[in-house]
């Protein structure tokens, strides 16, 4: 069943990176920590370069969805009103959409909603999140707080020791072995070191990996993605609209989206994510495609495993074949497969929050538009698949996007 | 041995504890531990059990009943942490090894791992323990059996 024809006709995406903290005298001269770069700051980074892509002014855009994960991150409620009066657009319905990692996906899912609802043809989409002003610890603490308080939490389960569960559990259970897991960071570190959006553009080796401190074993340093400051803007039109105002528009023709249980001990399994393949089998119903189609993809890399199940529920390989794919170069772009995360995924690019699933698909656009950076381009791209996920599995969006 | 030391169940981070109120079926589970039982709940409808219990099902069946489940399993997975997130990490020492246990029915409980001689290995035989805190809390944690 085709979906109503929805287009990406502007695309920003700030630099990923570590910006850090401030430490400032307040109103009353006391010292206090900030986040060396504002909300404020962020969403010009990506929205003004988007509007000008588009060719548009504010006067255009009809509404904005804006992703912010974690208001705590930000110190700062309601941050939509805060944004969207910010890059000036006043007086036009806003809203802020919450899907944990997920968010940004989730904002481009809403405005498409909005658009293919018909109550509006031309919407911003705007991710944002401000993240490392916060140590790492903290920060892991604000994320592993979304975990069951009563049933998981509390025995110590922080979000890397999610996925180290699936980990070993795959290990036992499919033979995953340690380099085969190195192996998705090295081959996002290897793209990434040419995404000049890309936050650690530092080439690894899988000894590097294997190697590094561990955080949850089986999961090591390398195994987890970035904490990151950043921001990424889509803005979407109606077919009629983006017919006039794009010579060069990206048509989104999947838009599948799932969840799965709350609680990690409820699964069926832990080798793979339900929710990926269900939000996955619809998107690819809805344009028509499967995996065989897709020239190049962007899978939700928090952690080297998360890559992994990625590939086998979305059908890049087979069921329990995903160490083996990663390891075989199943993923590069001179590789046997679909070529992935080439710009460098969560893990060399970065993963602000509210600003990755979008981030995703700006590479997308650019990707298949033949503007990215040369030892990274896919020749010849003409369909993508991004998928986004929150928490782990509790929120996912897969898309597929052509030109 | 203090409660740090054995690296036991912490204590919610003070922005969230306040908020966690004791539900019905969790306070009938806690009396359960007290007696030494775990207990869980299964749907009169469809027969789905539910471990954490459930008081709905999601087949629409309100009509759930108890039964106390064997707490001999098997290990289903296990993590070794030695990076805590801060709330964690001021209330036990790194690193802590945790477990997954697969009780009867393919039911599983999240707990921490104690007594290991050997590396933690997924299928090897464990139980799941009640134990009572230094607070008079109950908890429960997994051993090998
Ligand atoms: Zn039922």
């Amino acid at each position: 069943m085709a979906i109503p024809k929805v287009a990406i006709v502007g695309i920003g995406h700030s630099k990923y990176g570590k910006r850090g903290k401030v430490i400032e005298e307040d109103i009353e001269g006391e010292k206090d920590t900030y986040p060396a770069v504002t909300l404020r700051e962020l969403a010009h980074e990506s929205y003004f370069p988007a509007l000008e892509h588009a060719g548009i002014t504010n006067k255009e855009i009809e509404s904005s969805v804006i992703g912010i994960a974690a208001e705590a991150f930000a110190g700062q409620g309601a941050g939509a009103a805060l944004v969207a009066d910010e890059v000036g657009i006043i007086g036009k319905p806003t809203m802020r959409v919450e899907t944990a990692c997920a968010t940004g996906s989730t904002a481009i899912r809403t405005a498409w909603a909005q658009i293919a609802s018909g109550q509006f043809d031309v919407v911003a989409a705007i991710g944002v999140e401000t993240m490392t002003w916060l140590s790492s610890a903290y920060a892991t603490e604000l994320m592993s707080v979304a975990g069951d308080h009563r049933w998981e939490y509390i025995y110590g389960i922080s979000f890397p020791t999610f996925y180290s569960l699936y980990a070993a559990r795959k290990m036992a259970v499919d033979g995953l072995t340690r380099e085969q897991l190195s192996s998705v960071p090295v081959k996002s570190h290897h793209y990434g070191y040419y995404n000049k959006n890309a936050q650690l553009r530092r080439q690894i080796t899988i000894d590097d990996a294997s190697e590094s401190i561990p955080i949850a074993m089986p999961l090591r340093l390398y195994d987890c993605c970035l904490i990151s400051d950043g921001a990424a803007t889509v803005i979407m039109a109606n077919e009629e609209k983006a017919k006039e105002m794009s010579s060069e528009p990206l048509w989104i023709t999947g838009i599948g989206t799932s969840s799965d249980t709350f609680r990690v001990t409820d699964r069926p399994n832990l080798t793979n994510i339900e929710g990926n393949k269900r939000a996955g089998d619809m998107a690819y119903k809805q344009s028509g495609r499967t995996a065989k189609d897709i020239d190049v993809a962007y899978v939700h890399d928090c952690f080297s495993i998360a890559e992994i199940m990625a590939y086998e529920d979305l059908g890049f390989c087979e069921r329990g074949k995903g160490g083996e794919w990663s390891a075989e170069r199943g993923a590069y772009i001179d590789g046997p497969g679909i070529p992935t995360n080439v710009d460098g995924g969560l893990k060399s690019k970065g993963h602000p929050l509210g600003a990755t699933g979008i981030g995703q698909v700006v590479d997308a656009y650019k990707q298949l538009f033949g503007t990215v950076e040369k030892p990274r381009q896919v020749p010849n791209a003409e369909i993508a698949l991004t998928h986004n996920v929150g928490q782990h599995g509790q929120f996912v969006n897969v898309f597929i996007l052509e030109k | 041995m203090s409660e740090r030391e054995m690296g036991f169940v912490v204590e919610l981070s003070s922005d969230v504890k306040n908020k966690q109120r004791m539900t019905a079926e969790f306070k009938k589970f806690i009396a359960g531990l007290e007696e030494g039982k775990f207990l869980a709940t299964k749907c009169a409808s469809c027969g789905k059990k539910f471990m954490p219990p459930r008081f709905t099902c999601p087949c629409g069946g309100k009509d759930l009943e108890w039964f106390e489940v064997n707490p001999e399993g098997t290990l289903y997975t296990w993590s070794i942490v030695h990076f805590a997130p801060d709330g964690i990490a001021k209330q036990v020492n790194v690193p802590y090894p945790l477990g997954v246990i697969e009780l009867e029915d393919g039911l599983k409980l999240a707990a921490h791992l104690k007594g290991l001689t050997t590396k933690p290995k997924v299928g090897m035989k464990v139980k799941v323990v009640p134990q009572e805190l230094d607070n008079g809390n109950m908890a429960y944690f997994i051993k090998p059996a």
